[in-house]
C-alpha cells in the first residue's frame, strides 16, 4: 500500500465529484474553521504569539545542529537511546533491529506522521512484526488499508456507515451504527493489543533540547497507553521538531490545540523525559528516540523555503484552505495534504516527483492568516513554482511545456513593446469572433481556454480598449469634465 | 549508523552555513539573544487571573471539558463526595497514588471501609482491572481546566489511564493562572537541580475522540470519566 | 493631486469600462487623472506560473514606465492607482522577491511603491472620502478578493465606499471572504478544482439575496461572471469602480 504516484489533477477531479467525500470535507473544514476563530479570539496578543511562535522557530531551526547535538545529549543523560536516520529506509530499519533485539512480535502505535512517511507499518509487517494503529481514526485507515487524509483527522473522509461497514466485515462483528458502539468495540480490541505489546511506538509533537524531553499531544489516551504500558518506548520524530527550551512549550501548546481543533488543551499531553526511573513503579523500561532526515537538511539548505520547517502539524492550514476543502487529503499524493502539504511534499520527495503541488493552490493566502507560525505559503508556493519551471522537473510534460514555455515568451515580447500590445489585442479581437456567444461572451474557445470555458463563459475582448477610449476621456474630463452635471 | 549521525549534521551544517565543518561551539552570530521565555511570559501575562476568580474559572473550564466537579470544604465532604461516588458508579476496586497528602485524607480506610477492594500491584493488567483510579494532582491549571501530573515512585502514570474512571483531589493552592506560570515554576524547579520527571502528563477531561464523522465520543483509550474534587 | 492610472491589462483588454469608471470617479473628486499610455502589464501571469525571467522583463519595464511619468509629474501629491488588488499586490509584495538581485531596479521600486495604490484604499485613506457622490438602486454583496483582503489588508475601505453610496443596500455572502477559484492560471491548469470553488462562492453570492456583485479585481468579477452567464443567473457584476461611477442615470 505504498505511495506510488502523485497526480493531483486527476485525483482532484475525482474528488469534487465525490459527493460523499465532499459531505465529509465541508463538514470537517467548516468545524475545525470555526473552532479554531473561537478559540485563537478568546487569546489576547494571539497574533503577538503567533509571531514569537514563528521567531523561536526560526531560531531553533538556524542553529539546528546545536540543538540536535543538545538533545542528544539530554536524552541519552536521561537514561533514552538516540538514533540517526538519513532516510525513511533507514528509520524503518532502526525500528526493526531494536524490535528483534528484544523478541518483539507485535507493536503498538500512537498517530504519527513521520512513521506514515517512512511507510513503518509496511516495513514492520515485512519483517513479521505484527503494528496496531491505536488512534481510532488509524485503527479505521489500517482497517481499511488505506492513507489518513487529514493530519489531525485522519479518516475524516469515511462516514459513519463506510465505518460500520467496516468493522463488521473486518472484525466480524454486527454492523453498529453508534458511534459510541463503534468506539467501544475499538476500546475492547485495543485494550489488549496494548497490554500484549513489546513495544509502543510514537511521533513527537516536540522535542524539547534543553532537557531532552519529548511532547506528545492527543485526545484519546492512545499515546499515553503507547507510551506507558509496553515494555520498550521508541519514538520517531523529523529533525525539525526541536524546541530549544522547555519555557518554549507554553507558547507551542497554546498555539498547537487551538489551532489544530479549537480546544484550549487537547485532553492529553505528555512529556517523556528517558524511560521509567529505577523507583518509577510503570512506564517503559527502554526509551529510544530515532531522529529523522529524510529530506529535511535538503529544505535547510534552501534559505528562501526554509520556512516550511517551521510547521507543527496543527492542520490548521488544511481546513482553512478553499482547494483542500474541495479536494481532500488523497488528491495530494502523499502523507502530507493541503497547503503544508503543496509545500513539502515536493521538497521532501524530491520536486520532480511532486511538480504539480506548488501549482494547486489559488493562492488565496488564508492558510498563512491561520498558520500559527505564520509559514508565508504564497511565498513559499511562488518560490517553489520558479524552482519548478527552472528544473527538469515536468520533463515529461513534453510538448505542454514547451508551448508553455514558448508562450510566455511570445507574451512577454508583445507586453514589453506597447505598439505590438496594441495590435495584438486588436487581432485578438477580430479572431474571437466566431466564438462569441450570448451576451457578447465567448462559450466554447480552443484548449487550453477550453479548460475555462467548459463550465465558464470567457469574457469577450473590448471592441474599443481603454487606451482608446482615454483619447476620449481625457478631452472630457478636468475642471469638472465628465464629472459635469454629477454633484 | 555513526554514519547517519556525522552524515545528517554535515548535512545540516552545509545547508544551514554553506560549510560542512562547521564548528560546533561557535554560536555567537547565530543567537539573537533574546529572551523567549520572558517575551512569552509578558505576552500572556495579561491573563492571570486574580485569586478568587482563579477557581471560578477553574470549575468553569472542567465543566466545558465533560469533567465531574465537586468543591470538598472539610474532610467529612471530601469522604461523602467520594463515597457517593464510588457507589454511583458500582466500583468494587480502586488504585491509588501514594503521594504523602492523598494518603493524609486517609482516603484508603475509608474506601476500604465501604468495601473496595485495593489493588497494589504494579501489574498493568491487575490496575486495568481496577474500577477507579485515584490522583492528587501536582498542579492545576485554571485557564484551561487541566491537571498537572508528574511521575515519581509514589505516582504511577497508570493510576490515571487504565482505569474506567479518573478521580483526581486538587488542592485550591495547586491551582495557577495558565500554562506560561507553571512552565515559570517548572523552570524553576529546573534551574534548582531538581531532575525533570520521566512522565509529566497535562490531563484535560477524560479520554475523548471525534474521529467517527466528528461525533463527540468520552472514553476511547482512556477513562471515560473524570471527575475532580477541590480541597482546601 | 495628480493620479497616473495603472488600469492594468485585463481591465484595457477586456474591461475598459471600470477603467472609465475610476476616470469618472477621481475626476469627480477633483484628482488631475493621467494614463501612462506605454504600459501594459505588471508581469504577474509569467510570475505565478514560475516564469521569473520573463516576469522580470515585464516588470522591469513597469518600472520604466511609471517611474517616467512620476518624474514627469510637478505635483507634489502624485500617484498611481490600480484598479485590482492583485497587481497592486504583485508591484507592493511580489516585485521584491522578483527584482531583488537588482538594486538599481529596487531603488527605483520603493519610490513607485510608496505612490502605488489600490482604488478603494486610495479613495479612502488618501482622498479621504467615502461617498464619491454615487448612486445605485440594488442590493449588492460584496466578494473580497484574496489579494487585496489578505496580502493589502484592505477590509473594511470598499465597504465604506460602498455603503456611502445612496440608494443601495449591502448585504454580506457567506464565506465573503472565500477564494471564488480564480486563481490567475489555476483556474486553467485544475479547472475542476477551480470550478468546485466556484460553485460554492455562487452559492452564497445567490444565497444572499443580493441583485448585484461587487469586488475589486476583474479576475475574481470575470471568473464568478463566467459562471453566472453561463448558468444564466440574472446577477448583475460590476466592479466597484464601475458602481462608483454610477449617478442613478444610467438606467435612463
Amino acid at each position: 500500500m505504498g505511495y506510488e504516484r502523485i497526480n493531483f489533477e486527476a485525483d482532484s477531479g475525482r474528488a469534487v465529484d465525490d459527493e460523499k467525500l465532499q459531505r465529509a470535507l465541508v463538514n470537517v473544514t467548516n468545524r475545525f474553521r470555526s473552532a479554531r476563530q473561537k478559540a485563537s479570539s478568546e487569546v489576547p496578543g494571539w497574533d503577538e504569539l503567533r509571531t514569537l511562535g514563528r521567531e523561536i522557530k526560526k531560531e531553533t531551526i538556524e542553529n539546528l545542529d546545536r540543538y540536535l547535538l543538545m538533545l542528544e545529549e539530554n536524552v541519552m543523560k536521561a537514561g533514552g537511546q538516540v538514533h540517526w536516520a538519513r532516510d525513511g529506509e533507514e528509520a524503518c530499519a532502526i525500528i526493526i533491529e531494536i524490535a528483534r533485539k528484544n523478541g518483539v512480535k507485535s507493536a503498538v502505535k500512537s498517530k504519527s506522521m513521520a512513521t506514515e512517511e517512512v511507510e513503518l507499518n509496511a516495513a514492520l509487517e515485512k519483517a513479521g512484526i505484527r503494528a496496531v494503529e491505536t488512534d481510532l481514526g488509524e485503527y479505521i485507515i489500517q482497517l481499511a488499508g488505506e492513507h489518513p487524509s487529514h493530519i489531525i483527522a485522519p479518516a475524516v473522509h469515511k462516514t459513519k456507515d463506510d465505518i460500520s461497514r467496516l468493522f463488521s466485515e473486518k472484525l466480524g462483528i454486527p454492523y453498529l451504527s453508534e458511534p459510541e458502539e463503534l468506539t467501544k468495540v475499538a476500546r475492547e480490541r485495543m485494550r489488549s493489543e496494548f497490554l500484549s505489546a513489546g513495544m509502543g511506538i510514537s511521533g513527537a509533537n516536540f522535542a524539547v533540547a534543553e532537557t531532552g524531553t519529548i511532547v506528545i499531544v492527543e485526545n484519546e489516551g492512545n499515546a499515553r497507553l503507547t507510551t506507558t504500558v509496553p515494555r520498550i518506548h521508541v519514538a520517531l520524530a523529523g529533525i525539525e521538531k526541536i524546541i530549544p527550551r522547555y519555557n518554549d512549550l507554553s507558547v507551542f501548546l497554546t498555539l498547537l490545540a487551538r489551532s489544530a481543533t479549537g480546544q484550549k488543551s487537547s485532553t492529553y499531553v505528555s512529556f517523556i523525559t528517558g524511560p521509567r526511573r529505577k523507583t518509577d513503579k510503570d512506564g517503559p523500561e527502554e526509551f529510544h528516540l530515532v531522529l529523522l532526515d529524510n529530506g529535511r537538511s535538503g529544505i535547510l539548505a534552501n534559505e528562501q523555503t526554509r520556512e516550511s520547517l517551521y510547521c507543527i502539524r496543527c492542520g490548521a492550514c488544511l481546513n482553512n484552505c478553499p482547494v483542500y476543502r474541495k479536494v481532500g487529503g488523497h488528491s495530494y499524493g502523499w502523507v502530507y495534504s493541503g497547503p503544508i502539504g503543496a509545500i513539502i511534499n515536493p521538497q521532501l520527495l524530491g520536486i520532480d516527483k511532486a511538480p504539480e503541488l506548488p501549482f494547486a493552490s489559488s493562492l488565496c493566502g488564508a492558510c498563512r492568516d491561520v498558520c500559527p507560525v505564520k509559514i508565508d505559503f504564497p511565498r513559499v508556493l511562488l518560490e517553489l513554482r520558479h524552482e519548478v519551471k527552472e528544473s527538469k522537473a515536468e520533463k515529461g510534460k513534453g510538448m505542454e511545456l514547451l508551448i508553455e514555455r514558448l508562450s510566455f515568451r511570445l507574451w512577454r515580447t508583445i507586453v514589453t513593446h506597447e505598439k505590438l500590445y496594441g495590435t495584438f489585442s486588436t487581432l485578438m479581437y477580430y479572431l474571437q469572433k466566431p466564438f462569441r456567444g450570448k451576451g457578447g461572451n465567448l462559450g466554447s474557445l480552443p484548449y487550453p481556454f477550453s479548460r475555462w470555458t467548459r463550465d465558464r463563459d470567457f469574457p469577450a475582448i473590448a471592441r474599443t480598449p481603454f487606451r482608446e477610449r482615454w483619447k476620449k476621456l481625457e478631452k472630457e474630463i478636468g475642471q469638472g469634465g465628465a464629472g459635469k452635471g454629477i454633484r | 549508523m555513526k554514519d547517519s549521525r556525522e552524515e545528517i549534521l554535515r548535512k545540516v551544517k552545509l545547508g544551514l552555513y554553506g560549510d560542512p565543518k562547521h564548528k560546533d561551539g561557535d554560536i555567537s552570530s547565530r543567537d539573537s539573544g533574546r529572551d523567549f521565555a520572558k517575551e512569552a511570559e509578558e505576552l500572556l501575562r495579561d491573563r492571570i487571573i486574580i485569586a478568587d476568580k482563579l477557581l471560578e474559572q477553574f470549575i468553569k473550564e472542567l465543566l466545558n471539558v465533560n469533567t465531574g466537579v465537586r468543591e470538598a470544604h472539610g474532610k467529612e465532604e471530601l469522604r461523602d463526595f467520594i463515597t457517593g461516588l464510588v457507589h454511583e458508579n458500582g466500583v468494587s476496586s480502586f488504585v491509588m497514588w501514594e503521594s504523602e497528602s492523598l494518603n493524609s485524607l486517609g482516603l484508603k480506610e475509608l474506601l476500604k471501609g465501604e468495601g473496595l477492594r485495593q489493588i497494589i500491584s504494579n501489574d498493568k493488567n491487575e490496575i486495568a482491572e481496577a474500577g477507579i483510579g485515584i490522583t492528587g494532582a501536582d498542579y492545576a491549571i485554571a485557564d484551561t481546566g487541566t491537571l498537572v501530573l508528574l511521575t515519581d515512585e509514589s505516582k504511577p502514570r497508570s493510576v490515571s489511564l487504565l482505569p474506567p474512571i479518573h478521580l483526581a483531589i486538587v488542592r485550591k493552592s495547586d491551582i495557577m493562572t495558565d500554562i506560561s506560570e507553571l512552565f515559570i515554576i517548572l523552570k524553576q524547579r529546573l534551574d534548582t537541580g531538581q531532575s525533570v520527571p520521566s512522565c509529566m502528563t497535562f490531563v484535560t477531561g477524560p479520554s475523548r475522540t471525534a474521529d467517527i464523522e466528528l461525533n463527540l465520543t468520552l472514553g476511547v483509550h482512556g477513562p471515560k470519566e473524570l471527575h475532580v474534587i477541590i480541597t482546601e | 493631486m495628480r493620479v497616473y492610472l495603472f488600469v492594468t491589462c485585463l481591465v484595457d483588454t477586456f474591461f475598459p469600462g471600470v477603467g472609465e469608471g475610476m476616470v469618472k470617479v477621481l475626476d469627480r473628486l477633483g484628482a488631475d487623472v493621467e494614463f501612462p499610455e506605454a504600459q501594459t502589464c505588471c508581469g504577474q501571469p509569467a510570475f505565478n506560473s514560475g516564469y521569473r525571467e520573463d516576469a522580470r522583463a515585464v516588470a522591469e519595464r513597469f518600472l520604466t514606465v511609471f517611474g517616467n511619468a512620476l518624474k514627469e509629474s510637478r505635483d507634489e501629491e502624485t500617484y498611481i492607482v490600480c484598479p485590482s488588488g492583485s497587481c497592486t499586490t504583485m508591484l507592493k509584495v511580489y516585485y521584491k522577491e522578483l527584482l531583488s538581485n537588482n538594486p538599481e531596479q529596487l531603488n527605483k521600486l520603493e519610490i513607485i511603491t510608496k505612490k502605488t495604490y489600490e482604488f478603494s484604499e486610495f479613495l479612502i485613506n488618501v482622498m479621504k472620502t467615502a461617498d464619491v457622490g454615487a448612486r445605485y438602486d440594488g442590493v449588492v454583496t460584496y466578494h473580497d478578493s484574496c489579494h487585496l483582503l489578505r496580502e493589502l489588508g484592505v477590509k473594511d475601505e470598499p465597504r465604506r465606499l460602498i455603503e456611502a453610496v445612496r440608494g443601495i443596500e449591502l448585504r454580506e455572502m457567506e464565506m465573503h471572504d472565500a477564494c471564488c477559484g480564480f486563481g490567475g492560471t489555476f483556474s486553467i491548469k485544475f479547472p475542476r478544482v477551480s470550478v468546485s470553488m466556484l460553485d460554492e462562492k455562487i452559492d452564497c453570492i445567490v444565497g444572499s439575496g443580493a441583485d448585484t456583485v461587487v469586488s475589486s479585481d476583474m479576475g475574481c468579477l470575470m471568473n464568478i461572471g463566467g459562471a453566472l452567464s453561463r448558468r444564466n443567473i440574472p446577477v448583475k457584476v460590476m466592479h466597484i469602480a464601475e458602481l462608483l461611477a454610477q449617478t442613478g442615470s444610467e438606467r435612463g
